[in-house]
């Protein structure tokens, strides 16, 4: 693992010095920074709006850096030709491909955690001198969220990029996501069916694309009145969803791998 | 001598795309490299060396067939422990700098990340890149033969017992390339075993102690240089030479220059040249024997053709091999049997 984790260092430099990734940074950075225009609403809805704002713009720009990223880091290393003098050492297929999700799960945690902090900072100079004011610190819960999902989007165009040119990966990913936060409506989809093979393959697309709907958590976090029943067992799940998924995904991309010819 | 490289009957095909149809990349390839030898592996562009190497590596899978590298199958990680690679024109991190390229591919052996950067330290000055106007720079802005010198730091981070060099000396210029093959030179002198593959045929000739030529795949020569090189006929000067004797070389194509006639004899022939030269009170003023070039036996087999300006192969076409079916008129395929 140690070698795993000398490709993983390694890949979060060269991530970080990508101007691609570093410009949806500043956007992020920049757009939680603009929340602060609007003026014109009243206090609470304000900051409602700059939460939701905060959240959604986390939640596109870590879209965006965890699929550009990630369709490209195996990829690239074959059509540029370094990962024949890293496998011709004594690396294992599996530590460099662990070595290089792990590299961009650092470069994730990096980018998400930046745009996180500043999201939580721009809340708490908003809610200085507000009545009732809640500590932003609580957002983190929203940020884990979005960082769990970015895992398992990671995880999968990692696994599609052990045997999928970059572009079809990329079109790939994007459909999944969106497929998959529309979980709940294509199993709502499937039991309304009246067509039994629809039906089927509603409920294969249900079980098997991974549920990025579940990581939803604004509405908690923005409307007070919205309660969570058992908000601790909630989040421990759906970490455990995604770390689960993402393994298997991971194993998958490993065995692909594995047999490929570089 | 031990076997560094055991290769038995090794296939590689591709499948032909929109075809249903196969290319052999490497057909039926057997040979051994044995412990300590440097190994020439000859052939033109796309005659399936790199292939042979990347199986060797365990890169890519070879169709059928075996190839074993020190002993184990290959690809096996512990031997990779004891072996290296030099890609052709070999590319690397271009943000980094070759200290931070080796110190990264030291830690790939397992070194903390201290004792990686002593290393690098070391190997980075060992290939002329420690001075301070390199030192600092990142590869991208490094020429071909800086980051072939790149390459070469990172091929013996380990000491390895055998290397792997695919055209170590490809696009370089005349100094460049005279240092690398200094390199070589140096690694053949401390025993190390070495898998060469050039189209460099001078640097094969000076550094190989063997070589061998593939051609679409196929083996078509193998042996020493000397069995490749070694000539049939010997050139034999003599001054004063009598008369008959004088007559005779003549008549077989020897050229008088003054008092100096050259003749070229067969092998077999030069003991009774220089007893016929000795009774006739003839001065032998040297006996040489007439070597071949590698390039020569490389175009007759190969059938390419050479750059002039380079001196390597640039392309070879899709010409047959002078008559590559029979044994007979091929002389070297004798050699490789």
């Amino acid at each position: 693992m140690n070698t795993a984790m000398v490709i993983a260092r390694n890949t979060i430099s060269e991530a970080l010095r990508k101007k691609i990734l570093n410009a949806f940074l500043m956007v992020g950075v920049v757009l939680i920074a603009l929340t602060f225009i609007f003026q014109q609403f009243a206090p609470r809805q304000e900051l409602t709006l700059v939460k939701g704002m905060g959240l959604g713009i986390i939640s596109l720009a870590g879209l965006f850096i965890t699929v550009i990223l990630c369709i490209n880091l195996v990829p690239t290393e074959v059509e540029r030709r370094t990962i024949y003098t890293i496998l011709a050492k004594p690396v294992r297929r599996y530590e460099f491909l662990l070595g290089k999700f792990f590299g961009a799960l650092g470069t994730l945690g990096i980018n998400i955690g930046l745009m996180g902090l500043a999201f939580v900072v721009a809340v708490a100079v908003k809610q200085i001198g507000a009545e009732n004011a809640v500590s932003p610190l609580i957002l983190f819960k929203g940020i884990l969220m979005i960082a769990m999902q970015m895992l398992l989007l990671a995880a999968l165009a990692m696994f599609f990029s052990t045997f999928l040119t970059p572009l079809v990966n990329f079109f790939l990913t994007m459909v999944l996501f969106v497929i998959g936060n529309l979980s709940s409506y294509t199993l709502d989809l499937a039991k309304n069916s009246q067509v039994a093979i629809v039906k089927y393959v509603l409920l294969g697309v249900h079980y098997v694309v991974p549920n990025f709907g579940n990581f939803q958590y604004t509405n908690p976090l923005l409307q007070p009145d919205v309660v969570v029943k058992n908000e601790m067992l909630f989040l421990t799940q759906n970490c455990a969803y995604a770390v689960a998924y993402a393994t298997a995904l991971m194993v998958l991309a490993i065995l692909v791998f594995d047999r490929r010819e570089v | 001598m031990a076997a560094a490289i055991e290769i038995t009957n090794l296939t590689k095909q591709y499948p032909v795309p929109m075809k249903r149809e196969v290319v052999n990349a490497v057909d039926n390839l057997t040979l051994t490299v044995g412990e300590g030898e440097i190994f020439g592996f000859l052939g033109a562009n796309g005659a399936g060396k790199t292939t042979t190497i990347k199986i060797l590596l365990g890169l890519i899978y070879a169709t059928s067939g075996d190839a074993n590298v020190l002993g184990a199958p290959a690809g096996d990680i512990a031997v990779k422990h004891k072996i290296s690679y030099l890609p052709e024109s070999p590319y690397f991190y271009e943000h980094m700098t070759a200290r931070e390229i080796v110190t990264f591919y030291a830690q790939l052996f397992g070194m903390h990340r201290e004792d990686a950067k002593k290393k690098a330290d070391s190997l980075v000055d060992f290939v002329g890149l420690g001075g301070k106007s390199d030192v600092n720079k990142p590869v991208s802005e490094f020429s071909k033969g800086m980051r072939q010198r790149v390459g070469i730091a990172q091929s013996l981070i380990n000491d390895p017992t055998l290397l792997f060099y695919d055209e170590p000396t490809s696009g370089l210029d005349a100094i460049a390339r005279r240092d690398i093959r200094d390199l070589m030179l140096e690694l053949k002198r401390q025993g190390k075993t070495m898998f060469l593959s050039s189209h460099q045929l001078e640097d094969v000739e000076l550094v190989c102690h063997r070589a061998s030529i593939i051609h679409k795949g196929k083996l078509q020569v193998l042996g020493t240089m000397d069995e490749l090189l070694g000539g049939e006929r010997v050139e034999v000067k003599l001054e004063n030479t009598p008369a008959d004797l004088a007559a005779k070389l003549t008549a077989d194509g020897a050229i008088r220059t003054g008092d100096v006639l050259t003749a070229s004899v067969l092998r077999e022939e030069v003991g009774s040249v220089i007893d016929a030269a000795r009774v006739g009170k003839a001065s032998v003023v040297s006996v040489v024997p007439m070597k071949r070039r590698l390039e020569d036996i490389f175009v007759e087999i190969v059938g390419g053709r050479l750059d002039k300006v380079s001196g390597s192969l640039i392309s070879t076409g899709d010409r047959p091999l002078i008559n590559n079916e029979t044994s007979s008129a091929n002389p070297y395929k004798e050699i490789a049997k």
